[in-house]
């Protein structure tokens, strides 16, 4: 039941996303649409001065907040997606070799794992983050930042992956049919790819769901302190940030919103992905 | 070693990014000038000596100057650090300790309203980005309430170079809100983790066996479940602990609070590379005592352990 | 005859979930008198773990007893058990590695059991504590030693000790020798039979071994999904079981008991059909040897100044099998014989020796890819678990298939399917199941699957490492038959690898017993039981629990 709510959730809130540019009544990034005088317009109320009606008001340089939250999401969704695959392919690569050849090559990746644990991953993204930005030349540093965000966030996730893909290799390559394979003289290889991948693979689409929602909101942390996407090209963090500055002077719904979007987003994907878990793991069935 | 590994990174970043002598003289310097100050900073020497003169000086608590403002950065974060542990410590013992009594009540009471509400929120717990929480709780009890302040340690007592907020009532309510902020998304993780290890070891045979024996279920969870869902959660509270400091940036951006976090923070935004390395350091090291301590703990817990040490010794 | 000290009566118990409810047990009635071994005898999914567990109280929903009462010294307990649990009736479990709680010593332990029942001082309890372990056969001085230090049946006799403790009436022991060799399962059964004697406590013997059950229980209950089947005196549904049901188990177990009595003349049955193979030798193995090294890294022992740890998994084996000929290896675990049939599988590398095949020597490095291919093709393994021989994401055709494919055999890919089909019909499986997953068969179908995979080849030699251990006795029983026909039609050699003396002599044209490693004995079944030459050898033999010895004893 939870699990088909928020499933649907989540479908509605990917499909307000790519089909923002239909659905917003005002296009937040064009200037010449805006009108700074309907500013800190609240909610489904009429403007003082233009008498302009907004769903969900309008912030201090009087964009639409729904419009924006639409587009805000297109980011979000986007960097959060662009970092899982990133982490993933990694992650499942660097485990399979890891958990099947064993010895030296086994160290060494899970040694670099494990040292990365001791940084949580928000940490490690930001030092990626600074780092990037003091290698790339600063007429660079801006156009390029969503692009380093998806580095940051997904170079900071792989562990995960790496560790489970580790261990369920060592539990299937034990196990009798990968003998049976290795009799028939199958290539490493093949073995990896054909027989263990398959095994493996129920795991690591739940840790990707969870890690898909770790990476929205890494990434609308990192906005949110300001060292994510820029501000003119906001996703949800940064509207956030926008908002904790009016929170103190009764405009509240310029966080408010874009607060219940993040949280909509992340409980309906961890709650499927609970969901998920329960789905594949055989013992409950 | 995992310190020294930790070193090379942040040497690394010290080094390579961004280059130092750029930084320090500006664009208009010229080529001697150049030259001069590679040399007086020892960029010239082999890479391996520079890496010596790095940890020696790591060692000594020397991390050179901050880019902007150039003051030494061992002191500026000597002068930040009392606040951020202040606000770790009372958050992580707020979060494992809540975080395991909670984990253990929905693991016995499984099924019950309340563990499945507690679940529930639980799960609302891992979805709310801590910035978000923070934001929320300012709005509440600041702005709307008005009971806590939003911002900053209060008043502070000065003990030798440890500044305290715990001593003054204004200390202590500035260090609320940050800690719930803090000790919140690590208490979910640790109730999750806990409730799932104990529900593990209630199947095992071993606590079957102790049923049939009929002893008491008080006995059966306390003395014979809890020790050995023990390391499992110790290893994650010892881990938190480390994501506690990472969390902290966050925090401490959200409630200005003037620890190292905020510092790091703003040595990401405007490039400040031996800011950057030395706080990375400083999180090696915190983990690295962790580590030792999570360790130590296992001898402690589990004979199994114990005996394997104790044969490699004799 | 006393009154009984417990009474099942119409025991059932249902599985219900939502609407629909499962029968699992079905009125099930057992008395059990004071001082008795009662067995408690079925294949898996009969019931029988369920009966001992619902005694106990040891049920959770869904699972919830439907009708019937469970009657201890004449007092209904079927809905509140906690007052006899552990002090009247206690319980012994499978798995003596997982039933001890790790983090605790087996004194304290014990000490807790028996000041939960026992009003007693610390000091008293420890007294007595010790006593217990000393009657089960524990040195007392090992009191506040944790439970890794002991071996898997010492494990279980601290266990018995823990359920001896607060002086029950009945124990339930469910499959309590199971997971032991049987050296030890010889051991603990005779501490039980003992126990049973000295202090008057009924026993309920839940197991799935007949051979357990003919030298173990007084009387016996047979079960069948959820149904009593039999219930009478162990000897008479032994010898004269009225049930189709119990006479089908019965047959299925293989038994030795009719090869150890001396016989003056030549075996009365001779295998004429294999004669004319007998000078082909097909695998040699020798000198065959296989080191591990334990030992700590190189840094490591010059710091703690250890030596190197070596442990001789397989030292200096010997022997032949013939053409169309079965050959067992037989051993208690950790006695090499599962390192022995990899390196002949090519898995392992020997340390020293040759492994033989046809004349070829598979552990030559020189051997080209042609060859290597060859040998792979004539060489063959069936394994023990048929849950993990089968890669559960493929389909049962594609796995049958996989060898053709990549043993290069050179045929298009209807020769190829028609040959998937052919197989699968060779071990009795309909052609369509080839589209199906392995988790839609049973344990039995699988080995079957897994033989088809094995034969896809068509191999010379086939390693069966345990193939039948994992299943009941009466699939078993199929399982064995299938592997003769088989080698019967395509002229098969197996080398047969097994810890079941009963199965071996059933299968084996000559038993090869191992020991640490080391080949002590070898002979023809016939020779083998009647004389055996080595003491291990014979304590072997009279330790294996065999169905046949019921007609030796009365």
């Amino acid at each position: 039941m939870l699990a088909v709510g928020s499933f649907f959730v989540f479908t509605t809130i990917i499909l307000l996303a790519i089909f923002a540019n239909y659905l917003a009544p005002h296009t937040p990034f064009d200037p010449s649409t805006l009108n700074l005088m309907n500013g800190f317009t609240p909610p489904m109320e009429p403007n003082e001065f233009t008498g302009q009606v907004f769903l969900m008001g309008t912030d201090d340089q009087g964009r639409d907040l729904f419009s924006t939250i639409l587009y805000g999401l297109r980011i979000s969704l986007f960097v959060g997606l662009m970092a899982v695959l990133l982490a993933m392919v990694l992650g499942v690569i660097l485990g399979l070799i890891s958990g099947f050849s064993g010895g030296w090559l086994d160290i060494i990746i899970m040694r670099l794992a494990d040292i990365q644990m001791t940084f949580p991953s928000i940490l490690v993204a930001m030092l990626v983050y600074g780092v990037a930005r003091g290698m790339l030349p600063p007429e660079l540093r801006y156009e390029m930042s969503i692009t380093v965000l998806i580095i940051s966030i997904g170079l900071s996730e792989w562990v995960p992956f790496a560790r489970t893909v580790r261990g369920s290799t060592l539990v299937e390559k034990e196990k009798d049919y990968i003998t049976s394979a290795r009799m028939l003289g199958l290539k490493r290889f093949s073995i990896m790819t054909r027989h263990i991948l398959p095994n493996i693979l129920s795991p690591v689409l739940v840790i990707a769901t969870i890690t898909f929602a770790l990476a929205i909101i890494a990434e609308a942390t990192l906005s949110f302190l300001g060292v994510g996407v820029p501000t003119t090209k906001p996703s949800l963090g940064t509207l956030i940030r926008i908002g904790q500055d009016f929170l103190f002077s009764g405009e509240w719904w310029i966080l408010l919103f874009p607060a219940l979007t993040l949280l909509a987003l992340a409980l309906s994907i961890n709650l499927f992905g609970d969901w998920l878990r329960d789905m594949l793991n055989p013992k409950i069935h | 070693m995992v310190l020294l590994l930790v070193a090379l990174v942040s040497f690394i970043i010290f080094r390579f990014v961004g280059n130092p002598v750029e930084n320090l003289m500006g664009q208009e310097a010229t080529m001697a000038q150049r030259a001069a100050l590679e040399e007086a900073l020892g960029l010239n020497d082999p890479i391996f000596i520079q890496y010596f003169e790095f940890l020696w000086r790591a060692i000594n608590f020397d991390f050179g100057n901050s880019y902007r403002g150039a003051l030494p950065v061992s002191e500026l974060i000597i002068s930040r650090l009392p606040a951020t542990i202040e606000l770790a410590l009372s958050s992580a013992i707020l979060g494992v300790s809540l975080g395991v009594i909670l984990g253990i009540y929905t693991a016995i009471k499984r099924g019950s309203i309340i563990s499945n509400l507690i679940l529930s929120s639980s799960l609302i717990g891992v979805s709310l980005p801590t910035f978000l929480i923070g934001v929320l709780l300012i709005w509440l009890f600041s702005v709307e309430l008005n009971w806590l302040p939003s911002f900053g340690r209060g008043e502070v007592v000065e003990l030798g170079w440890w500044s305290t907020g715990f001593l003054t009532v204004s200390g202590v309510k500035s260090l609320i809100l940050p800690s719930i902020t803090l000790g919140l998304y690590q208490m979910t993780l640790v109730m999750r983790l806990t409730r799932a290890e104990m529900l593990e070891v209630l199947k095992q045979d071993y606590i079957r066996l102790a049923y049939a024996l009929g002893l008491t279920k008080r006995k059966i969870y306390f003395f014979h479940a809890l020790p050995n869902i023990l390391i499992p959660v110790i290893t994650i509270a010892g881990l938190q602990l480390g994501s506690v400091i990472a969390f902290a940036i966050i925090t401490e951006t959200v409630f200005q609070w003037p620890g190292v976090g905020l510092l790091f923070i703003n040595a990401v935004y405007f490039v400040d590379i031996p800011v950057m390395s030395a706080y990375l350091l400083l999180v090696g090291f915190a983990f690295v005592i962790i580590n030792l301590f999570v360790d130590l703990a296992y001898l402690l817990i589990d004979p199994r352990l114990r005996d394997s040490q104790l044969r490699r010794e004799v | 005859m006393s009154a009984p000290i417990l009474e099942i009566q119409n025991l059932s118990v249902v599985f219900k979930q939502r609407k629909n409810a499962q029968i699992i047990l079905d009125k099930i009635s057992l008395k059990v008198y004071p001082g008795e071994i009662v067995g408690l005898v079925g294949e898996s999914g009969a019931g029988k773990s369920m009966t001992g567990s619902s005694v106990l109280g040891l049920i959770d929903p869904p699972l919830l007893i439907s009708e019937g009462a469970i009657i201890f010294e004449g007092r209904r307990i079927e809905k509140n058990s906690a007052f006899v649990r552990g002090s009247q009736i206690s319980m012994v479990f499978q798995d003596p590695l997982v039933s001890l709680n790790p983090l605790r010593s087996i004194g304290d332990q014990l000490i807790e059991t028996i000041r939960t029942h026992i009003e007693m001082g610390k000091v008293e309890a420890k007294t007595y504590a010790k006593s217990l372990l000393k009657e089960v056969g524990i040195e007392p001085n090992r009191f506040y030693d944790y439970p890794h230090t002991f071996s898997g049946g010492m494990r279980q006799r601290v266990v018995i000790a823990l359920a001896l403790a607060p002086k029950p009436k009945v124990i339930i022991a469910d499959e309590p020798t199971t997971a032991l060799d049987v050296s030890v399962q010889a051991q603990i059964l005779d501490l039980l039979r003992k126990l049973c004697k000295e202090r008057g406590t009924a026993i309920i013997l839940i197991t799935h071994d007949m051979g357990v059950i003919a030298e173990t229980t007084e009387r016996v209950a047979v079960l069948n999904a959820g149904k009593l089947v039999e219930m009478g005196k162990t000897y008479d549904v032994l010898s004269k079981p009225k049930s189709s049901y119990t006479k089908k188990l019965i047959d299925s177990t293989p038994t030795f008991q009719h090869l150890t009595k001396k016989r003056n003349s030549k075996p009365s049955f001779q295998r004429p059909n294999k004669e004319k193979f007998d000078q082909l030798e097909y695998l040699a193995v020798n000198q065959l040897t296989r080191f591990f090294d334990l030992s700590d890294p190189w840094l490591v022992r010059q710091i703690t100044g250890t030596g190197k740890r070596i442990l001789k998994a397989v030292d200096r084996v010997n022997f032949k099998i013939d053409k169309g000929r079965t050959y067992a290896l037989v051993g208690e675990s950790g006695s090499g014989k599962t390192t022995i049939a990899q390196m002949v599988a090519g898995l392992l590398r020997p340390s020293a020796g040759s492994v033989k095949i046809d004349g070829k020597d598979f552990t030559d490095v020189t051997l080209g890819k042609e060859e290597l291919l060859l040998m792979r093709r004539a060489v063959q393994m069936i394994f023990q678990s048929p849950y993990a021989s089968l890669n559960p994401r493929w389909r049962v055709g594609n796995i049958i298939k996989e060898p053709l494919n990549v043993l290069n055999l050179r045929q298009n890919e209807e020769t190829k399917n028609k040959r998937v089909v052919e197989l699968i019909e060779q071990v009795g499986l309909l052609p369509r199941d080839i589209f199906k997953f392995p988790h839609e068969f049973s344990g039995g179908q699988r080995q079957r699957i897994c033989i088809a995979r094995a034969l896809a080849s068509q191999p010379e030699l086939i390693i069966c490492d345990e193939p039948t251990s994992a299943l009941d006795v009466s699939v078993q029983a199929q399982v064995l038959r299938l592997l003769k026909d088989l080698q019967k039609e395509f002229s098969l050699t197996y080398l047969f690898i097994s810890h079941d003396l009963a199965v071996v002599s059933e299968m084996a044209d000559k038993i090869g017993v191992l020991k640490e490693g080391v080949l002590i004995e070898e002979a023809t079944p016939e020779t083998l039981f009647s004389s055996p030459v080595e003491k291990y050898t014979k304590m072997l033999i009279a330790a294996a629990p065999d169905i046949g010895c019921i007609n030796k004893i009365n």
